[in-house]
């Protein structure tokens, strides 16, 4: 995944007219597309072969021309809704091939509704899904870092006061969540590798054994930025780092 | 940058959030919240939070240094007085650095004039105080001059010490300008310097009024006020390195006698004075035989039994008037013993205006004859009691009772 300031340089780039940057885009989230429509269709698909990788990418490049950052909604989190929700449509529309169904929202075709109408309906529709998959994320979050026998209680206690320390943990936990074996043991022993971790990112000991809660639940976010999403894009590492 | 939280969790009273910034927090918020909402922080918070922290440790510390100050204020370890004639007061902390400076009368005032002694040690500040009274002509080269200090320590302080630095100043600026002077310097204990605050002066004034009063002489305490400690010294005829040598205890005596004796010899002068008027002019007037006080007198310190009698001074009284009810009663004839029993009541009981009475009858009463004084003293007595005891409606008729019963005796 990108990091957020990089894909905001290419959304601003190509709402400027870069058609370059777009392909860049729709290349570098190839592998998302396919995850999050393989997720909404329940089963593996395959790029050539599945209708629905090409609705996804349609969905995406779609995305890329609506998305409004006032919206409050992560630029990968709003593409991923409208995957699902053109997605939806499809599959409505498939099924109404078969049997009569309900039309989507945003189906121009059989309703007379305004264009004003709709992208009003429209934006409840997002802010509502936005809202509810936030929640799941948090409280699948709230799960996953209570196998680590994690709570938010305990990370607000040790959760650095101070701007400079939190982000010295936050690049421990950045290099945990990138070095793959690193974060494979941690996933195995449930333990932080800390003196692999300390040669890694140079830190000292004290700081890490200090911090193990903190490194732990942020390096799973940045680990599994797919599943926390929201979490993941607004997160800001400190600083100038890439 | 951190003013963006996305909510982790909701409690009743409390948020857990995590902001962009990646700090987990627990924010105190109500309201419809639901986890995974991004909110704004209220930005202002932690700043403004920040300054009132800040803003409320300076308060504090300006508020603590108005205390210290405040506090260190009271806090004086002892009092320094110089009397020249200008008497200065100075207030030393426990470093004996004076704190404070305080003219007690018009020529103190004109002595500290334009000078800066606070802060100051007090051998520098006393050097300064004698140096500028030779300045301004209070002490003269040549003639008798008298240097007195008081030291009056208020907490627990080494009062010798302080009042060997003062002593050692004071010498030391006279002998640099080769000045004689008496020098005393006088430990007071603090009731000394609260007395002389009473009556406005400088303690060590107030010392020399003390002792002038002890050598018995009439003076007021504003005698004291406003004269040079070397015409005070002449008028008094007291030196004050004499008075220099009592112990701090002794002013303290002094003090106590002020506010005793002056009433003590008041109370006596009452005794005195009424006793004296009363007698005389009934003595004098009612009986003539004043020549045998004397005698009664004697009687009546030498007798134990009348001593029971003494008790009551206002039974004397309406015995007295019984007495003279008795007399005419009975007739002149039994009088005499009834007198003589009552007489002893009298004598007993009345310091004052009985006496003449029961004298008078015990001239005949006394001359009757020693049995009869013997059966008198045991039924008098007894009556005396009673008299006493009944106040003054029944003290007649029990003391005439008793004294009837006596005289029956002694006719037997």
């Amino acid at each position: 995944m990108l990091p957020e300031n990089i894909l905001e340089n290419m959304l601003a780039s190509i709402r400027s007219g870069n058609c370059q940057s777009r392909e860049d885009l729709i290349a570098e989230f190839s592998p998302f597309i396919a995850r999050a429509a393989s997720k909404y269709c329940g089963r593996g698909l395959e790029w050539g072969r599945d209708d629905e990788l090409s609705i996804g990418l349609l969905a995406f490049n779609e995305a890329i021309d609506r998305y409004d950052e006032q919206r409050g909604v992560p630029f990968p989190a709003f593409a991923r809704l409208i995957i699902k929700s053109r997605l939806m449509d499809y599959t409505r529309k498939q099924s109404r091939h078969t049997a009569a169904g309900g039309g989507s929202l945003d189906d121009t075709e059989g309703r007379d509704l305004s264009a004003l109408e709709l992208s009003r309906a429209w934006e409840i529709y997002i802010d509502q899904e936005s809202a509810r998959e936030r929640e799941e994320e948090i409280s699948e979050y709230k799960k996953v870092i209570g196998q680590f026998g994690i709570t938010f209680d305990d990370l607000v206690r040790c959760s650095p006061r101070h701007r400079d320390a939190r982000a010295t943990l936050l690049r421990v936990a950045r290099v945990l969540a990138v070095d793959e074996q690193l974060f494979a043991q941690l996933m195995n022993t449930g333990k932080v590798p800390v003196l692999a971790l300390t040669r890694q990112a140079e830190v000292n000991i004290k700081i890490i054994e200090r911090g193990r809660k903190y490194i732990i639940a942020t390096s799973i976010i940045w680990r599994y930025c797919e599943e926390f999403l929201y979490l993941c894009s607004f997160i800001r590492l400190p600083g100038k780092e890439s | 940058m951190s003013q963006k939280a996305i909510i982790l969790e909701v409690n009743k009273k409390y948020c857990t959030v995590i902001t962009s910034g990646g700090d987990f927090r627990k924010l105190r918020m109500s309201g419809n919240f639901r986890a995974g909402q991004e909110i704004m922080l209220p930005e202002s918070r932690p700043g403004l939070y920040r300054y009132a922290l800040a803003a409320a440790c300076l308060a504090f510390i300006i508020f603590t240094a108005g205390l210290w100050k405040f506090w260190t204020l009271p806090a004086v370890a002892a009092y320094v007085c110089l009397d020249i004639n200008p008497s200065v007061e100075m207030a030393l902390d426990k470093n004996s650095v004076v704190r404070g400076v305080n003219p007690l009368n018009d020529d103190g005032k004109n002595l500290v004039d334009g000078m800066d002694l606070e802060g100051k040690d007090i051998r520098e500040a006393v050097e300064d105080l004698v140096l500028a009274a030779l300045d301004k002509k209070y002490i003269l080269p040549g003639e008798e001059n008298v240097v007195m200090s008081s030291v009056v320590p208020e907490s627990k302080t080494d009062a010798p010490v302080i009042e060997a630095m003062v002593r050692e100043s004071i010498d030391a600026s006279l002998q640099g300008k080769n000045i004689q002077a008496e020098v005393a310097v006088l430990e007071a204990p603090p009731e000394v310097r609260e007395e002389a605050g009473k009556a406005g002066m400088s303690t060590g004034r107030y010392m020399l009024y003390l002792s002038a009063r002890e050598k018995g002489a009439d003076v007021s305490p504003g005698d004291f006020k406003n004269k040079s400690i070397r015409l005070i010294e002449k008028e008094q005829r007291i030196k004050v390195s004499e008075i220099e040598k009592s112990p701090p205890g002794h002013w303290k005596d002094r003090i106590r006698d002020q506010y005793q004796l002056p009433g003590a010899a008041e109370n006596m002068g009452e005794y005195g004075k009424s006793k004296k008027p009363d007698s005389r002019p009934d003595g004098s007037a009612e009986k003539p035989g004043g020549g045998v006080k004397p005698v009664g007198g004697n009687n009546k310190t030498s007798l134990p039994d009348r001593d029971k009698g003494k008790d009551n001074n206002s039974g004397g009284y309406s015995r007295e008037a019984g007495e003279d009810r008795q007399d005419s009663r009975y007739g002149s004839g039994g009088g005499s013993r009834k007198g003589n029993s009552g007489d002893k009541q009298d004598k007993g009981k009345d310091m004052s205006g009985g006496n003449k009475n029961g004298q008078g009858d015990k001239d005949t009463g006394g001359n009757r004859g020693s049995s009869d004084k013997g059966h008198d003293s045991s039924g008098s007595a007894v009556s005396g009691g009673n008299g006493g005891a009944d106040g003054k409606g029944g003290s007649d008729r029990g003391g005439s009772d008793k004294g009837g019963s006596g005289k029956d005796k002694s006719k037997d």
